[in-house]
């Protein structure tokens, strides 16, 4: 179960694809502590998240909560902030590593990408902030996840753009598609085209024995090795949101929209509404009746359809042609390293031990 | 660009095995870059198998399923034991506990959901038929020997199934509400007062666990399938003295029966799917007129 804590609503970057509300608005401490008090009840190793607008803005009340945490019950959670990278500093950096904070950026790729869309307020693109501290992130933490958004202008140098970053250090690079855009049949077959050139990256990287995470074909990969995980997304259930104000959302994209909101803090989840939003989204999709890719494609995701659609219940249909043609790319990835016996492969994603197996790793050298 | 949600169809099923069904050997492959990891190398093939059996039976009762409805342990215990037994014994239990349906429902005085079940004549008539399109026949009460049913240890006889070929290579077991007791062990299944609760897909996951420590006898496949108890999301909202809830009633009733005959018949694709990649499908009977059922 993850708590995702708003920091702030407030954000030093002016991203053109942002679905976030900005605002002025902080979280305080009080309100932090009595959210991970109420919502994590029972759990056993909650996590964390320090999400905004920026909330690296806010870099004092993050080690707050986790002193505050640690003093309480050491060693029960475990963290992760979610940033845009511009406002990291050593100091901070050495400050994550003695908590175990683990930290994800927020990165598009090469200059040219990162500038067309994540901008300062004055517009200024945020490269030159950014991809000096991306490298002394990748330094400190190899296995930070990097996150890509990918938009119709950059989808032509998004293959590009993972190698780039690749190049940075990267190995665990989540990529999103903006399907809130308008993705034209150009923008889409240069997608479709850098996907497959990605596709032959990362079948090197696993010959080379390479340890690289690709999400895009990892987790779809994942859901057919695994069979019922990931299907759906436990809206509300497997993750909260708490905004700024203390009120609670099943996820990041509903902060702000109390019509979804789903609780309190100091009065608490409201179950009765967390029960329904929940169950509205494990409904079955009319529109994907018979589908050979139910329980792998992700048309539960609550947070993607509403985003797109502003329904739960409607899933976006640039979103099911892309899963219809990255599922079976996914697939023949698998297919062929799988015939090749690709013993990274397989223990990657086959050994729920491959996180110890790797880590056991790094530590010998 | 096309404008709408279109279902995908006519994929082939992938060409690389889920986590149930990669073998062990090959579990145990590791990374030449992992050469210089000598001390521990050895016991991550080990930590492998291990922590996958851990991690399946995790995954047998992370099925999202109503608030207070947890997998019983034995039930979950089991199926991380049949998953084992899978390379090792001629038993197919992967339709058992793959997929189709949750299989678990209540029934009695607080149950809120329509009692939609699946009786056994009703199911073995979609089981027969579906066999046949696939140009095999079944016939009723083959007897299996060497199995103990885990709610009558002490009784060494044979034990009655539901469907089997003529040959008796490939028999059918299908578990109802009614099979609950017998394929549970004593005091497994719950059965409190006026209220019941019942999990069919733990049955079945028993019922191969049974059959899977079968000792002696001629080779035999078995299809074990369950009732997979269709559940019906409603939203809640305020009652409505002017709506016909019987007829409310009757049309959740409906869907929900629909929904459950659809998903015994995944559970047949994919005991279908299952024996096909084991290159282990039943000879088709003469069926000429199969193509018209």
């Amino acid at each position: 179960m993850h708590l995702t804590l708003h920091l702030t609503d407030r954000c030093n970057l002016a991203c053109r694809y942002c679905y976030a509300r900005h605002g002025t608005s902080d979280m305080a401490l009080e309100t932090a502590l009595a959210a991970i008090d109420e919502c994590t009840r029972g759990e056993e190793n909650p996590g964390i998240i320090f999400f905004g607008g920026e909330p690296l803005l806010r870099e004092d009340l993050i080690f707050d909560v986790i002193d505050a945490c640690e003093r309480r019950e050491p060693h029960r959670f475990h963290y992760k902030v979610t940033t845009n990278g511009t406002l990291v500093t050593d100091a901070f950096l050495a400050r994550a590593e003695s908590v175990r904070l683990h930290v994800a950026v927020s990165c598009d790729g090469a200059p040219k990408t990162q500038d067309a869309h994540r901008v300062a307020a004055s517009g200024e693109g945020s490269s030159a902030a950014l991809l000096p501290r991306l490298k002394v992130v990748l330094a400190a933490q190899p296995y930070a996840p990097v996150m890509m958004t990918v938009n119709p202008n950059t989808a032509a140098d998004f293959a590009g753009n993972v190698r780039y970053l690749r190049s940075l250090g990267a190995s665990y690079l989540i990529s999103s598609v903006n399907f809130q855009a308008n993705w034209d049949e150009s923008a889409w077959r240069a997608l479709r085209r850098s996907y497959k050139e990605v596709a032959e990256w990362y079948l090197d990287a696993y010959r080379r024995e390479e340890k690289i995470y690709f999400a895009a074909f990892d987790k779809r990969i994942a859901t057919r090795i695994w069979p019922g995980r990931g299907a759906s997304c436990q809206l509300g259930r497997r993750q909260i949101s708490v905004s700024p104000d203390g009120t609670y959302y099943p996820c990041v994209q509903f902060v702000g929209h109390p019509e979804y909101a789903i609780g309190r803090v100091g009065e608490g989840l409201d179950a009765v509404r967390r029960g329904c939003i929940f169950e509205r989204n494990e409904r079955a999709k009319p529109s994907c009746e018979g589908c050979a890719l139910l329980g792998r494609c992700n048309n539960r995701c609550g947070c993607l359809n509403f985003s797109t659609t502003g329904s739960l219940d409607k899933v976006p249909a640039f979103f099911c042609e892309h899963e219809r043609f990255l599922i079976p790319l996914a697939d023949s990835l698998a297919e062929r390293l799988y015939a090749e016996r690709n013993a990274m492969f397989i223990q990657r994603h086959y050994n729920p031990a491959f996180p110890v197996a790797s880590i056991l790793e790094d530590m010998t050298g | 660009m096309v404008n709408k949600v279109t279902p995908a169809r006519g994929l082939h099923v992938p060409r690389y095995p889920t986590i149930h069904e990669i073998g062990n050997a090959e579990l145990s492959r590791v990374p030449s870059r992992w050469a210089n990891l000598k001390s521990v190398v050895a016991s991550i093939g080990t930590a492998a198998m291990a922590l996958k059996s851990l991690a399946l039976e995790a995954n047998a009762t992370a099925e999202p399923v109503a608030p207070s409805a947890e997998a019983p342990k034995r039930g979950a215990e089991s199926a991380r034991h049949a998953v084992d037994n899978v390379s090792s014994t001629d038993v197919c239990p992967l339709a058992a506990v793959a997929i189709g349906g949750k299989g678990r429902g209540g029934f009695g005085c607080v149950a809120i959901n329509p009692p939609v079940m699946l009786a056994e004549a009703e199911a073995l008539e979609i089981i027969e038929k579906e066999f046949f399109k696939r140009g095999i026949k079944l016939k009723d009460c083959p007897e299996l020997d060497g199995v103990t049913l885990p709610s009558a240890p002490e009784k060494k006889r044979p034990v009655m199934l539901d469907l089997g070929t003529e040959k008796g290579d490939v028999m059918v077991e299908f578990i109802s509400h009614d099979d609950v007791r017998r394929w549970s062990e004593r005091d497994d299944a719950m059965f409190v007062s006026s209220f019941n609760v019942y999990d069919t897909r733990a049955a079945a996951t028993n019922a191969v666990n049974a059959i899977s420590a079968r000792k002696g006898g001629e080779p035999v496949t078995v299809g074990v399938f369950y009732d997979p108890f269709a559940y019906v999301p409603e939203d809640w909202k305020p009652s409505d003295a002017s709506v016909d809830s019987s007829e409310w009633w009757r049309e959740r009733c409906a869907e929900g029966k629909r929904i459950a005959v659809e998903k015994l018949k995944a559970q047949i694709d994919s005991f279908f799917e299952y024996l096909a990649r084991r290159g282990r499908l039943p000879a088709r009977d003469d069926a000429p007129d199969a193509s018209s059922n």
